[in-house]
Protein backbone atom coordinates (compact mmCIF):
# COMPACT_ATOMS: atom_id res chain seq x y z
CA UNK A 1 0.00 0.00 0.00
CA UNK A 2 2.70 2.49 1.05
CA UNK A 3 4.95 1.65 -1.93
CA UNK A 4 2.71 3.66 -4.25
CA UNK A 5 2.73 6.66 -1.89
CA UNK A 6 4.05 9.90 -3.34
CA UNK A 7 5.62 12.61 -1.16
CA UNK A 8 2.25 14.39 -1.00
CA UNK A 9 0.56 11.22 0.25
CA UNK A 10 3.01 11.05 3.16
CA UNK A 11 2.45 14.72 3.98
CA UNK A 12 -1.35 14.29 3.99
CA UNK A 13 -0.99 11.09 6.04
CA UNK A 14 0.90 12.92 8.83
CA UNK A 15 -1.51 15.86 8.92
CA UNK A 16 -4.44 13.41 9.04
CA UNK A 17 -2.78 11.72 12.03
CA UNK A 18 -2.76 15.11 13.75
CA UNK A 19 -6.47 15.67 13.03
CA UNK A 20 -7.46 12.14 14.11
CA UNK A 21 -5.41 12.46 17.31
CA UNK A 22 -7.03 15.80 18.22
CA UNK A 23 -10.46 14.28 17.47
CA UNK A 24 -9.62 11.29 19.64
CA UNK A 25 -8.57 13.46 22.58
CA UNK A 26 -11.76 15.53 22.24
CA UNK A 27 -13.75 12.29 22.28
CA UNK A 28 -11.84 11.15 25.38
CA UNK A 29 -12.55 14.45 27.16
CA UNK A 30 -16.25 14.14 26.25
CA UNK A 31 -16.35 10.60 27.62
CA UNK A 32 -14.62 11.70 30.82
CA UNK A 33 -17.08 14.57 31.23
CA UNK A 34 -20.01 12.20 30.71
CA UNK A 35 -18.61 9.81 33.33
CA UNK A 36 -18.05 12.58 35.87
CA UNK A 37 -21.34 14.40 35.38
CA UNK A 38 -23.49 11.28 35.02
CA UNK A 39 -25.52 10.71 38.19
CA UNK A 40 -25.75 6.93 38.82
CA UNK A 41 -28.83 7.32 41.05
CA UNK A 42 -30.81 8.47 38.01
CA UNK A 43 -30.60 4.93 36.62
CA UNK A 44 -32.28 3.49 39.68
CA UNK A 45 -35.38 5.48 38.94
CA UNK A 46 -35.50 4.18 35.38
CA UNK B 1 -18.79 3.01 16.55
CA UNK B 2 -22.00 5.14 16.66
CA UNK B 3 -21.25 5.67 20.37
CA UNK B 4 -17.81 7.07 19.47
CA UNK B 5 -19.41 9.77 17.29
CA UNK B 6 -22.10 10.39 19.91
CA UNK B 7 -19.48 11.13 22.58
CA UNK B 8 -17.45 13.23 20.09
CA UNK B 9 -20.60 15.19 19.19
CA UNK B 10 -21.32 15.70 22.89
CA UNK B 11 -17.82 16.99 23.55
CA UNK B 12 -18.22 19.73 20.92
CA UNK B 13 -21.96 20.38 21.21
CA UNK B 14 -24.06 22.52 23.54
CA UNK B 15 -24.54 19.48 25.84
CA UNK B 16 -21.06 19.90 27.24
CA UNK B 17 -20.73 21.88 30.46
CA UNK B 18 -17.93 23.99 29.01
CA UNK B 19 -18.57 27.73 29.29
CA UNK B 20 -19.11 29.64 26.07
CA UNK B 21 -15.65 31.25 26.11
CA UNK B 22 -14.01 27.83 26.30
CA UNK B 23 -16.05 26.50 23.39
CA UNK B 24 -15.16 29.64 21.41
CA UNK B 25 -11.47 29.11 22.31
CA UNK B 26 -11.70 25.55 20.97
CA UNK B 27 -13.31 26.75 17.75
CA UNK B 28 -10.69 29.50 17.26
CA UNK B 29 -7.97 26.85 17.69
CA UNK B 30 -9.57 24.75 14.99
CA UNK B 31 -9.60 27.73 12.60
CA UNK B 32 -5.96 28.55 13.47
CA UNK B 33 -5.03 24.91 12.81
CA UNK B 34 -6.70 25.18 9.40
CA UNK B 35 -4.63 28.31 8.64
CA UNK B 36 -1.51 26.43 9.82
CA UNK B 37 -2.29 23.59 7.42
CA UNK B 38 -2.83 26.10 4.59
CA UNK B 39 0.55 27.72 5.31
CA UNK B 40 2.24 24.30 5.42
CA UNK B 41 0.59 22.91 2.28
CA UNK B 42 0.34 25.96 0.04
CA UNK B 43 2.56 28.83 1.23
CA UNK B 44 5.67 26.89 2.31
CA UNK B 45 8.17 26.21 -0.48
CA UNK B 46 9.43 22.68 -1.07
CA UNK B 47 12.83 21.85 0.41
CA UNK B 48 16.00 21.41 -1.70
CA UNK B 49 16.76 17.95 -0.32
CA UNK B 50 13.48 16.76 1.20
CA UNK B 51 11.13 18.09 -1.46
CA UNK B 52 7.47 18.18 -0.42
CA UNK B 53 8.21 16.05 2.66
CA UNK B 54 9.38 19.17 4.49
CA UNK B 55 5.68 19.96 5.04
CA UNK B 56 5.63 17.13 7.59
CA UNK B 57 8.08 19.15 9.70
CA UNK B 58 5.42 21.74 10.61
CA UNK B 59 3.20 19.05 12.14
CA UNK B 60 5.94 16.87 13.65
CA UNK B 61 8.21 19.53 15.19
CA UNK B 62 5.28 21.49 16.67
CA UNK B 63 3.86 18.46 18.50
CA UNK B 64 7.36 17.40 19.62
CA UNK B 65 8.03 20.81 21.21
CA UNK B 66 4.63 20.88 22.90
CA UNK B 67 5.33 17.41 24.23
CA UNK B 68 8.40 18.87 25.99
CA UNK B 69 6.34 21.81 27.31
CA UNK B 70 3.68 19.40 28.64
CA UNK B 71 6.27 17.26 30.43
CA UNK B 72 8.00 20.34 31.91
CA UNK B 73 4.71 21.86 33.17
CA UNK B 74 3.63 18.48 34.56
CA UNK B 75 6.92 18.07 36.42
CA UNK B 76 6.82 21.65 37.80
CA UNK B 77 3.21 21.13 39.00
CA UNK B 78 4.31 17.84 40.58
CA UNK B 79 7.19 19.61 42.34
CA UNK B 80 4.71 22.20 43.67
CA UNK B 81 2.58 19.32 44.97
CA UNK B 82 5.62 17.92 46.79
CA UNK B 83 6.07 21.34 48.39
CA UNK B 84 2.47 22.25 49.37
CA UNK B 85 0.35 19.08 48.78
CA UNK B 86 -2.33 21.14 47.05
CA UNK B 87 -4.79 18.96 45.10
CA UNK B 88 -4.95 21.56 42.33
CA UNK B 89 -1.23 21.17 41.54
CA UNK B 90 -1.75 17.39 41.36
CA UNK B 91 -4.66 17.91 38.97
CA UNK B 92 -2.46 20.17 36.79
CA UNK B 93 0.41 17.65 36.93
CA UNK B 94 -1.84 14.77 35.82
CA UNK B 95 -3.49 16.83 33.06
CA UNK B 96 -0.10 17.87 31.68
CA UNK B 97 1.40 14.38 31.98
CA UNK B 98 -1.61 13.00 30.10
CA UNK B 99 -1.10 15.55 27.34
CA UNK B 100 2.64 14.80 27.46
CA UNK B 101 1.82 11.18 26.68
CA UNK B 102 -0.63 12.26 23.98
CA UNK B 103 1.90 14.54 22.26
CA UNK B 104 4.79 12.07 22.74
CA UNK B 105 2.78 9.32 21.03
CA UNK B 106 1.86 11.72 18.24
CA UNK B 107 5.52 12.74 17.92
CA UNK B 108 6.62 9.10 17.58
CA UNK B 109 3.86 8.28 15.05
CA UNK B 110 4.42 11.37 12.89
CA UNK B 111 8.21 10.85 13.14
CA UNK B 112 7.87 7.24 11.99
CA UNK B 113 5.71 8.37 9.07
CA UNK B 114 8.34 10.96 8.15
CA UNK B 115 11.12 8.38 8.57
CA UNK B 116 9.66 5.86 6.12
CA UNK B 117 9.95 8.02 2.95
CA UNK B 118 13.19 9.78 4.03
CA UNK B 119 15.20 6.95 5.66
CA UNK B 120 13.39 4.01 4.05
CA UNK B 121 12.40 2.53 7.43
CA UNK B 122 9.56 3.10 9.86
CA UNK B 123 11.86 2.70 12.85
CA UNK B 124 15.59 2.78 13.57
CA UNK B 125 17.17 2.39 17.02
CA UNK B 126 18.52 5.90 16.80
CA UNK B 127 19.28 7.89 19.99
CA UNK B 128 16.53 10.49 19.44
CA UNK B 129 13.85 7.97 18.52
CA UNK B 130 14.77 5.56 21.30
CA UNK B 131 14.79 8.23 24.03
CA UNK B 132 11.42 9.57 22.79
CA UNK B 133 9.95 6.05 22.88
CA UNK B 134 11.44 5.65 26.36
CA UNK B 135 9.61 8.82 27.44
CA UNK B 136 6.33 7.35 26.13
CA UNK B 137 6.88 4.20 28.20
CA UNK B 138 7.82 6.23 31.30
CA UNK B 139 4.61 8.26 30.93
CA UNK B 140 2.57 5.05 30.60
CA UNK B 141 4.31 3.84 33.78
CA UNK B 142 3.37 7.13 35.48
CA UNK B 143 -0.33 6.37 34.95
CA UNK B 144 -0.04 2.67 35.83
CA UNK B 145 1.56 3.57 39.17
CA UNK B 146 -1.06 6.28 39.83
CA UNK B 147 -3.83 3.76 39.21
CA UNK B 148 -2.29 1.41 41.79
CA UNK B 149 -2.33 3.90 44.68
CA UNK B 150 -5.56 4.84 46.46
CA UNK B 151 -4.26 7.41 48.95
CA UNK B 152 -4.32 10.80 47.11
CA UNK B 153 -1.36 12.23 49.04
CA UNK B 154 0.89 9.22 48.45
CA UNK B 155 -0.31 8.95 44.84
CA UNK B 156 0.48 12.61 44.19
CA UNK B 157 3.93 12.42 45.81
CA UNK B 158 5.06 9.26 44.04
CA UNK B 159 3.80 10.45 40.65
CA UNK B 160 5.48 13.84 41.20
CA UNK B 161 8.83 12.08 41.69
CA UNK B 162 8.24 10.02 38.52
CA UNK B 163 7.33 13.25 36.70
CA UNK B 164 10.70 14.73 37.70
CA UNK B 165 12.51 11.60 36.46
CA UNK B 166 10.68 11.92 33.11
CA UNK B 167 11.70 15.60 32.99
CA UNK B 168 15.37 14.55 33.04
CA UNK B 169 14.74 12.80 29.71
CA UNK B 170 13.68 16.03 27.94
CA UNK B 171 17.15 17.60 27.39
CA UNK B 172 18.53 14.19 26.42
CA UNK B 173 15.90 13.88 23.66
CA UNK B 174 16.30 17.49 22.53
CA UNK B 175 20.09 17.38 22.21
CA UNK B 176 20.32 13.69 21.10
CA UNK B 177 20.92 14.71 17.49
CA UNK B 178 23.82 16.96 18.63
CA UNK B 179 25.37 14.62 21.19
CA UNK B 180 25.30 11.41 19.14
CA UNK B 181 25.67 10.49 15.48
CA UNK B 182 22.08 9.98 14.48
CA UNK B 183 19.98 9.61 11.36
CA UNK B 184 17.63 12.22 12.75
CA UNK B 185 17.71 15.67 11.22
CA UNK B 186 19.67 18.27 13.25
CA UNK B 187 17.78 20.72 15.49
CA UNK B 188 15.31 22.78 13.43
CA UNK B 189 15.95 25.95 15.46
CA UNK B 190 18.42 26.86 18.14
CA UNK B 191 18.30 29.91 20.39
CA UNK B 192 21.08 32.38 19.52
CA UNK B 193 21.93 30.66 16.24
CA UNK B 194 20.98 31.61 12.70
CA UNK B 195 18.24 29.28 11.40
CA UNK B 196 19.47 26.76 8.83
CA UNK B 197 16.27 27.00 6.80
CA UNK B 198 14.43 29.57 4.70
CA UNK B 199 13.00 32.48 6.80
CA UNK B 200 9.46 31.80 5.51
CA UNK B 201 9.79 28.20 6.71
CA UNK B 202 10.89 29.44 10.16
CA UNK B 203 7.84 31.72 10.35
CA UNK B 204 5.44 28.93 9.33
CA UNK B 205 7.07 26.55 11.80
CA UNK B 206 6.78 29.07 14.65
CA UNK B 207 3.15 29.74 13.70
CA UNK B 208 2.34 26.01 13.85
CA UNK B 209 4.18 25.67 17.17
CA UNK B 210 2.05 28.56 18.49
CA UNK B 211 -1.15 26.85 17.32
CA UNK B 212 -0.09 23.55 18.91
CA UNK B 213 0.59 25.50 22.15
CA UNK B 214 -2.89 27.06 22.04
CA UNK B 215 -4.48 23.65 21.44
CA UNK B 216 -2.46 22.33 24.40
CA UNK B 217 -3.79 25.27 26.44
CA UNK B 218 -7.37 24.44 25.42
CA UNK B 219 -7.00 20.74 26.25
CA UNK B 220 -5.31 21.60 29.56
CA UNK B 221 -8.14 23.96 30.55
CA UNK B 222 -10.81 21.33 29.80
CA UNK B 223 -8.80 18.55 31.47
CA UNK B 224 -8.10 20.60 34.61
CA UNK B 225 -11.82 21.46 34.94
CA UNK B 226 -12.65 17.75 34.70
CA UNK B 227 -9.82 16.85 37.10
CA UNK B 228 -11.19 19.28 39.70
CA UNK B 229 -14.64 17.76 39.25
CA UNK B 230 -13.10 14.31 39.82
CA UNK B 231 -11.38 15.49 43.02
CA UNK B 232 -14.67 16.95 44.34
CA UNK B 233 -16.40 13.63 43.65
CA UNK B 234 -13.57 11.69 45.31
CA UNK B 235 -13.85 13.88 48.43
CA UNK B 236 -17.67 13.51 48.45
CA UNK B 237 -17.35 9.72 48.21
CA UNK B 238 -14.81 9.61 51.04
CA UNK B 239 -16.98 11.69 53.40
CA UNK B 240 -19.63 9.01 54.23
CA UNK B 241 -16.83 6.51 54.88
CA UNK B 242 -15.16 8.94 57.27
CA UNK B 243 -18.49 9.61 59.05
CA UNK B 244 -19.18 5.88 59.46
CA UNK B 245 -15.67 5.40 60.83
CA UNK B 246 -16.37 8.15 63.37
CA UNK B 247 -19.58 6.40 64.48
CA UNK B 248 -17.79 3.07 64.98
CA UNK B 249 -15.01 4.73 66.97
Amino acid sequence: MFRSFTQWHWVIFVWLQLLVAYGFYLWYLGRLERQLTHNPTEDNHG
Amino acid sequence: MPEFFEVLRMSISKHTQQPLWLKAFGLINLILLGIGAYLAFIVSPADKTQGELVRIMYAHVSVAWICFVAVIIGAVAGAIFLWNSSRLSDVVAVASAELGLFYATLTVLSGMTWGKPTWGAWWVWDAKLTTTALMCFLLVGYFIIRAMIDDPLRRGRISAVIGLIILANVPIIYFASEWWNTLHQPLSLQIGEKPRMDPIMVKILLYNVGVAALIYGYFMTVRIRLGRLGVRQEIRMQEPARKSEAIHV
